[in-house]
């Protein structure tokens, strides 16, 4: 069986910011956002749609990691505020948690529950968990 | 790699999010004395660190039913900003149980 201290462990390696994991090894712990709203799918390996716009603030982001001693989940948590570089008006309908602030492995894909709308200004709180069961 | 902040909150009373489709909801677990930890990325400074843990959806909403039973913090600022907020002592019991 696995223990409690191997869920530790699992949690640490796969997105610990603290990680000294590097390439392929590197934890994910990066939010990508998505206007796309297409339901994620097993084979996908980038988040079709990516918002990338230069000095946006809905870019690629690096999460805090939290942990709970003993819990079957760990959460990753940042909050993105769109700025004018974003566009007008942006609706956020799906994520993607990666493992390399460009590029690199996309790890885990979620849709978002009512996809919020944002305007320059807003401010958009994620905690995405992941479940280690 | 710069020095990176960190959190630790004393939890009593976690629980996890569990979703299905659009709905989230939240299971305790087995009561004991946990700690959460929170570990930020380079660069994030105290003022984001506390939100990132504090806000309405932010990270102890998603680990505890309860506030924290004490903090620590790798910033001094950010442990007594927390124990402010959360009415709780800075520093980790001695017989509080080691991860």
């Amino acid at each position: 069986m696995r223990v409690a201290t191997g869920r530790t462990f699992q949690a640490k390696v796969m997105s610990d910011t603290a990680s000294n994991g590097t390439g392929i090894y590197a934890p994910a712990n990066y939010l990508a956002l998505t206007e796309t709203a297409t339901a994620p799918a097993d084979a996908d390996t980038a988040l079709t749609g990516e918002l990338a716009a230069a000095s946006g603030g809905l870019i690629r982001a690096q999460a805090a990691f939290t942990y709970t001693s003993g819990a079957n989940t760990y959460t990753l948590t940042k909050t993105f505020t769109m700025n004018a570089n974003d566009g007008a008006s942006r609706t956020i309908q799906k994520l993607g948690v990666f493992n390399a602030a460009t590029a690199g492995i996309m790890v885990f894909s979620s849709a978002v529950p009512n996809p919020p709308a944002m305007v320059p200004g807003d401010q958009l709180a994620v905690t995405e968990t992941v479940s280690l069961v | 790699m710069s020095k990176q902040l960190q959190a630790q909150l004393g939890n009593v009373a976690a629980h996890e999010a569990v979703r299905k489709g659009n709905t989230q909801s939240f299971v305790a677990l087995p009561k004991a004395e946990r700690t959460t930890t929170v570990q930020f990325p380079d660069g994030v400074g105290i003022a984001e660190a506390f939100t990132t843990i504090t806000a309405a959806g932010g990270a102890w909403a998603y680990h505890s039913a309860k506030p924290p039973a004490w903090v620590e913090s790798s910033s001094k600022p950010l442990a007594e900003l927390l124990a402010s907020h959360f009415h709780c002592p800075v520093g980790r019991p001695t017989k509080w149980p080691q991860d």
